[in-house]
């Protein structure tokens, strides 16, 4: 993939950057051992009195203070009766660029646009993501039209494009419903209309697909012309990457199973899943799809007059792959933790809103081998908090990204 | 009309007449050869950017081209001699990156894809913004076409001042294209699909799609049109690319790893933050005007007064452009560029970059004729411009 291609970093101390602003590097990865009143790692047990060692930007270990011992060379934090947990992840963002460079909104399917060319580390809106303990996002295009291009994961910390991006291709992201409707002269003005350009777009991305994987498995004799507006399929047909769709409400979401599923066998993420989405449960669990809910997981029933949760609507029936997102900048990003919040005063349960600000959308952008627990051998993105974050009179006051500090209420002015 | 002559001492009273401008731009206009004669200038200090500056010097020019250049040259007799006491002489200065002259608008904005649109099409030879360069101590101009699309068409590149019968020293020589998002400006969807301009790019994304694709295209397929991009594939045609932003400068990093090209940056604003990519990429950077004044809209960031100085550390070849180029030296200067690298960023390195080092950029022997003489030191505020002389003929005088 591309990430790979990307020029290595060379080192360049600059004396003469007189009136420069200060930029962070990718400097040194320090050697940590973190204490903490009670770690919650998203996998096993929260630890009461933990401690988790951190090297090269990875953590090494994880266990009861006194227990763990300290190696040498390591520099201790002691955050006393703090409490630290994983990175937080919003599986659906669109603040990781300029704002503006989102929506291309000149044809209704967009296979061959990435948000690569538009990425802006830790720009002023990252900065407080970070600030609320989100420290991965999905950088997608915006839903103007049915298939907005290409998004990246990235981390929300300070660096240079390589040192931030953690994956790109990251998703492909089809909206069906909604804001892509539009009356432009072109086939789409409606539901029937938008999924059979849908259908239409991925059909044509999958015989592309199959053609080379013909030829590359000696199925095929001749070599298939490469097609850039169709290259990004390769992986989503793969199923290396999934789908991350703006789909909503029982019709729609219906849709987005028959569609993306059943008839194209994507790996499929549903995104937002608002309204009575949530009926649809046991299809949505009969097929392994994750949910990342939001934003605003609530909604009006007027059926009964109640104000309900529509999280909980979905983890009363069964569905534990299952998180909430921001679409920052719908909801600012810094609330995403808040958004669980509300999930769980409406009925989702604590353990799981946890899980479902990190592991859950990790495992559903399928990262969940670098991100979304504190577990030996991933990446130390560490948010450490004065109690449980769901309580929001509790807030971040320490990150850690990749092993290093990145926002410090110690030393930093408090954002969030 | 012999120009050498009347700018000498025998007319003084006629040239300080208050008509004499008039008389100048007359002088401008109206076709002249070189004069096959011997010139000799001596100046207190001359910085010939080929070697540590001589304390005094002398240039002897002929037929429009430099002969020789040392400390003390004899004086040939018979032959026109000007001295210039303290005064200071310098290469002619060469603005890499110009829209002066270009007339009925910049770019063909109709189209998103013109790259055999020609910039001389437009050019006007006798333009009052290529007078003022020349009365700034620009020489050497390459204009290229503008934003308005992503890839814009042919750049070239002229004397400032010259018979207007002689040609351009480049006629068609590099392709404009841009990473920026100039192009989207004017490009709509909705409000009316059935325009010209519902059409891509409405943002970058967009932008750099175009550029992928019209590239792709060119490796497979030839048009007239893609023959032109299929030079830029080849290594024979330059590609010179307006980026601003540091995505939009790693984004033309990146089409020419996918697309290998001699790629040439302009603009570049933001490009402190991306300089060690740039300088291990080893492209040359055409740096816009440092403005005190920060900049509005979609490309629009913060001042960085010692860009120029940051870069130059980083080690980018860059290039001083977009007019008032002694002004922007000095600027440079004061914010933190060495003073050596100031002159070449006028001089030396747009001719390395526009490929014209056998031409011009240095007084060196076999050299065209292209001098700034100065009243002082270069960095000295005070200092004025008394000529800029092209091709051995002074083209601007002070008034």
């Amino acid at each position: 993939m591309l990430a790979g291609r990307f020029l290595p970093g060379i080192v360049v101390t600059c004396a003469a950057a007189l009136l420069l602003p200060a930029l962070v590097g990718a400097g040194e990865k320090p050697k940590l051992a973190i204490h903490v009143a009670r770690a919650i790692p998203c996998a096993g047990e929260p630890i009461e009195n933990a401690t988790i060692l951190v090297a090269d930007g990875k953590i090494k270990a994880v266990g009861k203070r006194g227990e763990l011992a300290v190696p040498e060379g390591y520099q201790v934090i002691d955050h006393g009766t703090r409490w630290a947990m994983p990175g937080m992840i919003d599986a659906h963002s669109h603040i990781g660029g300029a704002m503006g460079d989102i929506n291309e909104m000149v044809y209704q399917t967009n296979p061959e646009l990435r948000v690569l060319d538009v990425i802006r580390p830790h720009n002023e809106q990252l900065k407080n993501a970070v600030a609320g303990g989100v420290t991965t996002i999905t950088f997608i295009p915006g839903s103007g039209t049915n298939m907005g291009g290409w998004g990246a994961l990235m981390k929300t910390g300070p660096g240079k494009l390589e040192d931030v991006l953690l994956r790109f291709p990251g998703v492909l992201k089809i909206a069906q419903a909604g804001n892509p409707e539009r009356r432009g002269g072109e086939v789409g003005s409606g539901r029937m209309g938008m999924n059979h350009i849908i259908r239409e777009q991925l059909r044509e991305g999958m015989g592309y697909v199959k053609d080379w994987d013909d030829y590359e498995a000696g199925r095929r004799p001749d070599k298939p012309a490469v097609n850039l507006r169709l290259e990004y399929f390769k992986p989503l047909f793969r199923r290396q990457i999934p789908v991350l769709v703006h789909t909503q409400g029982y019709q729609v979401i219906m849709s987005t199973l028959r569609i993306l599923h059943d008839e194209m066998n994507l790996k499929v993420i549903i995104g937002h899943g608002c309204f009575d989405s949530n009926l649809l449960s046991e299809e949505i669990l009969k097929r392994g799809i994750p949910v990342m809910a939001g934003p605003r997981g609530f909604r009006y029933d007027p059926a009964d007059g109640q104000v309900k949760g529509q999280v909980a609507g979905f983890a009363d029936r069964g569905v534990k792959a299952l998180g909430v997102n921001t679409d920052s900048p719908v909801v600012p990003q810094e609330e995403l933790a808040f958004q669980a919040t509300m999930a769980v005063r409406l009925g989702w349960n604590d353990e799981d809103a946890i899980r479902g600000l990190t592991i859950e959308p990790a495992k559903a952008l399928m990262i969940e081998d670098r991100v979304g627990s504190l577990e030996v051998g991933k990446d130390a993105d560490i948010v450490i908090t004065t109690g449980s974050i769901l309580d929001p009179r509790h807030y971040v006051v320490e990150v850690f990204i990749d092993g290093r500090s990145v926002y410090d209420v110690k030393k930093d002015r408090r954002r969030f | 009309m012999k120009p050498w002559t009347d700018t000498m001492t025998d007319n003084k009273n006629l040239w300080t007449q208050p008509w004499r401008s008039l008389l100048l731009t007359a002088l401008v206009l109206v076709p002249i050869t070189a004069q096959a004669e011997e010139l000799f200038i001596k100046a207190g200090r001359i910085y010939t950017l080929d070697g540590p500056p001589l304390s005094p010097g002398v240039v002897h020019v002929r037929d429009g081209k430099i002969v020789a250049v040392g400390p003390d040259l004899p004086i040939a007799s018979g032959s026109r001699f000007r001295d210039l006491g303290s005064g200071v002489l310098l290469p002619g200065f060469i603005d890499a990156a110009s829209s002066a002259g270009l007339e009925g608008g910049r770019a063909e904005s109709t189209v998103e894809v013109s790259p055999r649109l020609r910039a001389l099409d437009a050019v006007d030879p006798s333009s009052s913004a290529l007078r003022r360069l020349c009365h700034e101590g620009v020489t050497t101009v390459h204009i290229l076409p503008g934003t308005d699309n992503v890839i814009s068409g042919l750049s070239c590149i002229l004397k400032t001042l010259t018979d207007r019968r002689r040609q351009p020293l480049r006629a068609d020589y590099g392709l404009a294209i841009t990473t920026s998002s100039d192009p989207v400006e004017g490009n709509s969807s909705r409000n009316r699909p059935d325009s010209i301009y519902n059409r891509q790019p409405t943002n970058r994304m967009g932008v750099v799609w175009l550029l992928r694709s019209e590239f792709g295209l060119a490796t497979r397929t030839s048009t007239p049109d893609r023959a032109v991009l299929r030079e830029v594939l080849a290594g024979t045609r330059p590609v010179f690319c307006t980026s601003r932003l540091d995505t939009d400068l790693l984004a033309a990093l990146r089409l020419r790893e996918e697309y290998p090209m001699r790629l040439v940056l302009v603009g570049g604003q933001e490009a402190y933050r991306v300089r060690e990519q740039i300088a291990a990429a080893g492209v040359p950077l055409l740096l816009a005007r440092v403005s005190s004044q920060a900049g509005i809209g979609p490309e629009s960031t913060e001042t960085i007064l010692n860009l120029p100085g940051v870069l130059q550390q980083a080690g980018i070849p860059i290039c001083l452009t977009g007019g008032d180029l002694l002004e922007q030296a000095r600027w440079a200067v004061r914010f933190g560029l060495p003073r050596d690298a100031a002159l070449e960023a006028i001089t030396v390195q747009p001719a390395r970059v526009l490929q014209l080092e056998q031409r011009v950029g240095r007084i060196k022997p076999g050299l065209d004729a292209d001098l700034v003489a100065l009243s002082g030191d270069p960095f000295d505020c005070s200092t004025r411009i008394l000529w800029t002389m092209i091709d051995g003929i002074i083209r601007a005088e002070e008034p």
